[in-house]
């Protein structure tokens, strides 16, 4: 529009203001709630076990929650739409078989790991026509979709486990660059799932905070009536949020499968959407849209791979395991909502 | 008509003219053979009962309905109105009942919501946003301290400002305004109307539904009544009486000095 590019701009507010107003944002922000909690948890945790602040952990939990938080960062775009997307943990099983299948049948890297990917797009696409066009609940179209691709994925498999390796027809060194996504270092040290996670996060917080399309995210949320008069196209802004975490659930897939390198459709990410959704949850987001950051998601995916971590490392039992990471959940919301509250009221 | 600066209504031009309007839905005539005007520097009231076609008429001008017939001129030209698209080049805005805020985004997000300020970069950018919005607002309503917090912690004479604000900064010379004060208390009632007599100031046309026959006497210049799909009549509010208005929106019936 012509208007925006003739605004006339004001004078510069002074660096001591700026900082002030700066400041008063940071404090005031959601995420600083969620930033102390995993503080806490980091310094007790240094504290009742020798290794926890060790390098070589640090960079282990970062490896862990790679996956999640990369699936997390789509979440947090779908969430924020107003939507849900509950077939991420089939699109991660469909998209990693597919890509690890395509290697043994002797496929190149780039060729077999853009063909998950699509795969990807294809879901997501599905899942927002149906979400938007289709005038579905997103709940009942993605349980809907969880379900068909889990099937496909089994169907295409025969329920077999696939392992990709030179034995069943990789070329050597396809493999040897597929293994190096999932279990490589990045210069010897970080690892580069980490450093897929690292990417994603920060492209994740650039659209969401910085671009006008993320700017609609918001807005198609918060009041899509709104967003509608004022001219921005609801639907077709939900559908580039499922497009965006179905390419990021097959993305998680694939480097899973070149992390193992192995995988098996009736198993393989099961029950891995509501991992992804309580992360995003946990970092502030709304179920009922309009609300979240990726800074809070990462914040939240870190406090899960954190607890998980902390809990091996005290020698709690897996199953003790499971009890406190729900309860950790369903504390993590309910300080949010009620912290909400009394700020509105 | 020559004007060298088509942004700036001459007051008393005719910005609008819908002529001889009808649209039915299944067999009920919604508006039967409407024409309404509107000048720049106007407020024009449209009254009558839920139902009477107020709102059935306006949304055809705002580009959510199509007439069936009739002719709709801005500025004495022909005008094709088929999306609120259409509209908002014609630089008619409509201010809802329900305002239309993204209640979780501050005012300066809902200001720019579909129209966003973007930096060479492509990124948005917020500060050339507020800086703009505290302009507008510092005009519209100087009490408005809320930037940076979400509309729905605003009252509800601050989301109408804000709303006022959206149209008014992307050049809105038609405003239509739906209920404005409906749920107002009299402090925000009194803020809404001295800020519709500052759009009247910038020539800024104004049709304004309502069925509260003391906003209409207060705040418009003429009145437009419906009754079951039909024009009653159009009167300078000046020259009625709040019984005048009563019998034309009950009773369908012209009082003496009706024009129309």
């Amino acid at each position: 529009m012509s208007e925006s590019t003739s605004i006339a701009r004001e004078e510069p507010a002074t660096s001591h203001q700026r900082r002030g107003q700066l400041w008063s944002r940071l404090v005031a922000r959601k995420e600083l709630g969620v930033f102390l909690a995993l503080v806490v948890m980091c310094v007790f945790l240094s504290l009742a076990t020798s290794n926890f602040l060790s390098s070589l952990n640090l960079l282990n939990v970062g490896r862990q929650v790679s996956l999640l938080g990369i699936m997390a960062v789509g979440m947090t775009f779908v969430l924020i739409s107003g939507e849900i997307d509950l077939s991420v943990g089939s699109t991660y099983a469909l998209s990693g078989l597919s890509s690890g299948m395509l290697i043994v049948m002797g496929w190149g890297l780039l060729p077999a790991v853009a063909a998950g990917l699509v795969i990807g797009v294809c879901i997501g696409l599905v899942n927002g026509v149906l979400s938007t066009y289709g005038r579905l609940p997103s709940l009942i179209a993605t349980l809907g979709m969880m379900s068909i691709v889990r099937g496909v994925a089994l169907l295409m498999t025969g329920g077999q486990p696939v392992t990709v390796n030179t034995r069943n027809g990789a070329i050597p060194e396809v493999l040897d660059r597929f293994e190096f996504m999932g279990q490589g270092y990045l210069f010897g040290i970080v690892p580069m799932q980490l450093v897929f996670f690292i990417v994603i996060a920060v492209i994740g917080w650039l659209l969401l905070s910085g671009t006008a399309f993320g700017f609609r995210v918001f807005a198609v949320g918060g009041s899509a009536k709104a967003a509608r008069v004022s001219g921005i196209n609801a639907e077709r802004v939900k559908l580039w949020s499922f497009v965006i975490m179905g390419v990021l659930a097959a993305l998680a897939g694939i480097l899973s499968m070149a992390f193992l390198p192995s995988g098996q459709a009736g198993r393989t990410g099961l029950g891995l959407e509501l991992d992804v959704i309580a992360a995003v949850v946990v970092g502030g987001a709304s179920l009922s849209g309009g609300v979240g950051t990726v800074l809070g998601t990462v914040l939240g995916v870190l406090i899960i791979g954190v607890l998980r971590n902390g809990l091996v490392l005290l020698g709690v039992s897996p199953f003790t395991q499971e009890v406190m990471i729900g309860l950790v959940i369903i504390i993590a919301v309910a300080i949010d909502k009620w912290s909400t509250r009394s700020r509105s009221a | 008509m020559i004007m060298a600066d088509t942004n700036k209504a001459a007051v008393g031009e005719k910005l609008v003219e819908m002529r001889d309007i009808c649209i039915s839905f299944g067999g009920v005539h919604a508006v039967d053979h409407v024409s309404v005007d509107l000048h720049a520097g106007e407020v024009v009231g449209l009254l009558g009962h839920n139902g009477a076609g107020k709102s059935t008429l306006i949304k055809i001008l705002s580009g959510a309905y199509q007439a069936d017939s009739g002719d709709i001129l801005i500025r004495g030209e022909k005008a094709t109105i088929t999306n609120p698209r259409d509209a908002r080049r014609y630089k008619i805005e409509t201010i809802y009942q329900t305002l239309a805020l993204a209640d979780n985004l501050d005012a300066a997000s809902n200001l720019f919501l579909g129209r966003e300020l973007v930096t060479s970069f492509g990124l948005v950018d917020d500060d050339a946003m507020e800086a703009e919005t505290r302009k507008i607002m510092s005009k519209l309503n100087p009490n408005f301290k809320k930037f940076n917090e979400p509309v729905s912690a605003l009252s509800g004479g601050q989301r109408q400002s804000v709303a006022i604000a959206r149209a008014v900064y992307f050049d809105a010379q038609i405003l239509i305004m739906d209920e404005p004060t409906a749920a107002l208390g009299p402090h925000e009632t009194q803020m809404v109307a001295e800020l519709i007599e500052q759009l009247k100031a910038q020539g800024i046309g104004i049709f304004l539904i309502s069925h509260d026959i003391h906003d209409v006497m207060k705040l418009c210049d003429r009145a437009s009544v419906m009754k079951n799909g039909q024009l009653v009549g159009t009167v300078d509010v000046d020259d009625v009486t709040d019984d005048d208005l009563l019998g034309m929106i009950i009773l369908g019936k012209k009082p003496g000095g009706a024009n129309a």
